[in-house]
């Protein structure tokens, strides 16, 4: 366990607090835009894990409706067989099923990391200076910066935020990101635990943000700082990723409609380019008709269209 | 997973926070021939007598409701009865009532029956009444959660009188006898240096950048200095000016009514060590690992001794030669005059040291953040005698009396006395959990 420890210091969060401390000497002694800068460059170095996870979920949520079919066939009946075909199935979509957790695990010791250092690095009781006297690298830049200035904008950044600025910016931008990375929800039908799930994924929707407002009313403000400028910068390159044909307007709705997003669509297996063509139909046919969603199911299409729908998706591929 | 990650963060939060423990210096006093330790532990204070084990008062009280309002907040209510219509009959009784007047508790309430069964118009009854209660939430407010105790603690100099500052931002003005509390004055920012006491005057600094000139028997406000930074030191009064540092790393020099000297910035990085004048010279370590040596005349820097860390606790000067204890660990001996060193080799502890040594027993005595007290030769440097352990962290500073007892307040609730006269021997050691 103390090597753990020793390890997680060294390699983590001596080296943090130092290029924190750097970049607020770098910028004029101010710990905010050290802290501004820090995110954004470490939210851009992360975003092939990211993109890599949002892909991955993607992925997995476009083979459900196949998942529950092999379930219905299989499942008490011939268990090998199921987890050969769930397997198989994993492999022609491209799905690793660790690969939305690790990417996401991959970047958790940043967290906890920055979190140990904002509170390390602007602590307001003394005794963190003398921890901090202990850490930093032996460079006159560095440790002539300590203590830094705590203060940035209106906001004491070693304080909690009490004026709820920094915590209504968290959680208004986690919904933000949430609604961007959660695609609406596929038509479930009679799968009542599919519902369920979806239930869930829409509940996660507006319960994280309220979470982690929540938490950035109670820890330092330079932490709300990191969670709302790390929302932003999420927010923006997901944006990128998604392409520029997100349904704002979906930001309003606590329960949208069953209708894929774009990037969802994307992520789906290309299709044969001689079935191209019916698609592109299909699409033609959406733009004329609002009540159907995007990939031309109805918005409140019934369980057995889209089976149907999916089923056709799974020929696909099996032609390829 | 994301709600994983957060609860995790907040369970970091609960193992890991370096919260205000404070680390303010034991005081040993005599009010009235009774010796006392006056010892903080977190965010109270103990007055402990030399035979017993038992506290003679902790502050703030445990029972606020038999806790009397300070003077000063009697003296006023007092003021305000004086100036009713009323006979002299009902001024006395309402006099002797203020007499039994408590922070908390039914003694408001009798005040406030007595005040309005007054014949006083219903205008004076209702702002004196309301005067009670504000008064009173106003004192329950500055003895409650203080959290920690961090600066030097003044003493009047017939002993009489406490000056402790608490880390919410409030200097007292405590009755060493009985613990009780003279004046209560409200910073308005964090403390974190401690008091000196001059000629009638309360000195400290703050953590919002000023410095404070308060009348130390009615703890009003005589002048505020601006500071270029949050002031983390005790000041030092020597000679009717007043030495203060701040954490930008400037040295000030002020006059018994609020104007500088001088004001120096000699270091490049902060200054939270109190400044010891010694002659011509003024005397302070740095966070950029530099001990200076300044005019007391100017405040221009005469040398500066670089060590390995940051210098956080005040030197201790002794026949030319300054003891500088720094935060690598190491203690440095330095030439007063030339600032060179006077010892073969700093002497290493081993641990941080963050707090001010002291001389006793003809040693000087340092204690780190191991918890380790030792005893050091002035001349050579070296240890004297087997080292002390108090078991637990000490960032406090060392006091020493007259008799070679050194007071050790480590992190623990704990008091240790250590007779340093020969070998460092425990005489005595307080629980402060009382």
């Amino acid at each position: 366990m103390e090597v753990i420890t020793f390890l997680w210091h060294l390699l983590f969060i001596y080296p943090i607090t130092n290029i924190l401390i750097v970049m607020a000497r770098v910028f004029g002694g101010n710990y905010g835009v050290a802290i501004i800068v820090f995110t954004v460059v470490s939210r851009v170095v992360l975003w092939p894990l990211t993109s890599r996870q949002y892909k991955q979920s993607r992925a997995m949520q476009a083979i459900q409706p196949k998942m529950q079919e092999l379930q219905k066939k299989y499942k008490g009946k011939d268990p090998k067989k199921l987890q050969s075909e769930t397997m198989a199935l994993y492999k022609e979509a491209g799905v690793n099923p660790l690969g939305c957790i690790l990417p996401m695990v991959a970047q958790m010791p940043l967290w906890f990391a920055l979190y140990d250092v904002i509170r390390v690095s602007l602590g307001t009781a003394p005794e963190t200076l003398v921890y901090l006297s202990q850490h930093l690298y032996p460079v006159a830049f560095i440790r002539g910066t300590v203590p830094v200035n705590n203060n940035f904008l209106w906001w004491n950044l070693a304080a909690n935020d009490n004026t709820l600025i920094l915590p209504v910016l968290v959680a208004l931008t986690m919904y933000v990101q949430q609604k961007m990375i959660t695609p609406p929800p596929a038509p479930t039908g009679n799968n009542s635990a599919a519902a369920q799930q979806q239930q869930t994924q829409q509940m996660m929707t507006w319960m994280m943000p309220l979470i982690f407002g929540w938490f950035t009313l109670n820890v330092p403000a330079g932490l709300g700082l990191y969670w709302f400028v790390s929302n932003l910068v999420g927010m923006v390159l997901q944006y990128f990723y998604m392409g520029r044909d997100f349904e704002w307007a979906s930001l309003l709705r606590l329960n949208p409609t069953a209708a894929p997003t774009p990037a969802a669509r994307r992520n789906r297996p290309e299709p044969a380019p001689a079935e191209r063509d019916g698609e592109d139909d299909a699409r033609e046919r959406e733009s004329g008709d609002e009540n159907l969603a995007e990939d031309g199911v109805p918005a409140t299409i019934s369980g057995s269209q889209g089976t149907t729908r999916r089923k056709r998706h799974g020929r696909r591929r099996g032609k390829r | 997973m994301a709600a994983i990650g957060a609860l995790g963060l907040i369970a970091a939060a609960c193992t890991r926070a370096a919260s205000a423990q404070g680390w303010a210096p034991p005081e040993p006093v005599k009010p009235d021939g009774q010796q006392l330790i006056i010892s903080a532990h977190k965010g109270n204070l103990f007055a402990l007598p030399s035979a017993s084990q038992v506290a003679v008062w902790q502050f703030p009280p445990k029972d606020r409701s038999t806790f009397p309002v300070s003077t000063a907040t009697a003296d006023e209510l007092n003021a305000k009865i004086d100036a009713l219509s009323v006979s002299d009959s009902t001024k006395s009784d309402l006099h002797n009532k203020v007499g039994k007047l408590n922070v908390q508790g039914s003694s408001i309430n009798d005040l406030k029956n007595a005040v309005k069964a007054s014949s006083a118009s219903s205008d004076a009854k209702s702002s004196l009444n309301s005067e009670i209660d504000t008064l009173t939430k106003d004192e329950a407010d500055a003895l409650t959660g203080l959290k920690a105790f961090y600066g030097d603690i003044g003493i009047s100099t017939d002993s009489k009188t406490l000056y402790p500052t608490a880390f919410k931002g409030y200097v007292y003005a405590l009755d060493t006898a009985t613990g009780h509390t003279v004046w209560i004055h409200k910073v308005g920012s964090d403390m974190i240096g401690g008091t000196a006491v001059s000629d009638g005057t309360v000195y400290f600094g703050s953590k919002g950048q000023q410095v404070f000139a308060l009348d130390a028997a009615t703890g009003k406000t005589k002048w505020t200095f601006d500071a270029n930074g949050e002031v983390w030191s005790t000041p030092t009064v020597v000679d009717d000016s007043i030495y203060i540092t701040s954490l930008d790393g400037t040295v000030y020099s002020l006059k018994p009514d609020g104007s500088a000297n001088w004001v120096k910035k000699p270091a490049k990085a902060g200054i939270a060590g109190s400044p010891v004048i010694v002659g011509d010279n003024v005397f302070v370590g740095a966070f950029d690992n530099r001990l200076y040596s300044l005019k007391v005349s100017d405040g221009s820097t005469v040398w500066s001794y670089k060590a390995g860390n940051w210098f956080w606790g005040a030197p201790v000067v002794q026949d030319g030669v300054v003891y500088a204890a720094n935060l690598d660990g190491k203690v440095y001996a330095v030439d007063a005059t030339s600032g060179q060193p006077k010892w073969p080799k700093p002497f290493d502890t081993g641990s941080p040291v963050r707090s001010s040594p002291a001389i006793a027993g003809g040693g000087l005595i340092v204690a780190n953040k191991a918890g380790d007290v030792y005893k050091v030769d002035l001349a050579a440097g070296t240890q004297v005698g087997s080292a002390f352990n108090a078991g637990s962290i000490i960032y406090a500073n060392l006091t020493a009396d007259s008799q070679a007892h050194v007071y050790a307040s480590p992190q623990a609730a704990q008091l240790f006395v250590l007779d340093a006269t020969h070998d460092l021997k425990q005489v005595a050691l307080y629980g402060l959990n009382q």
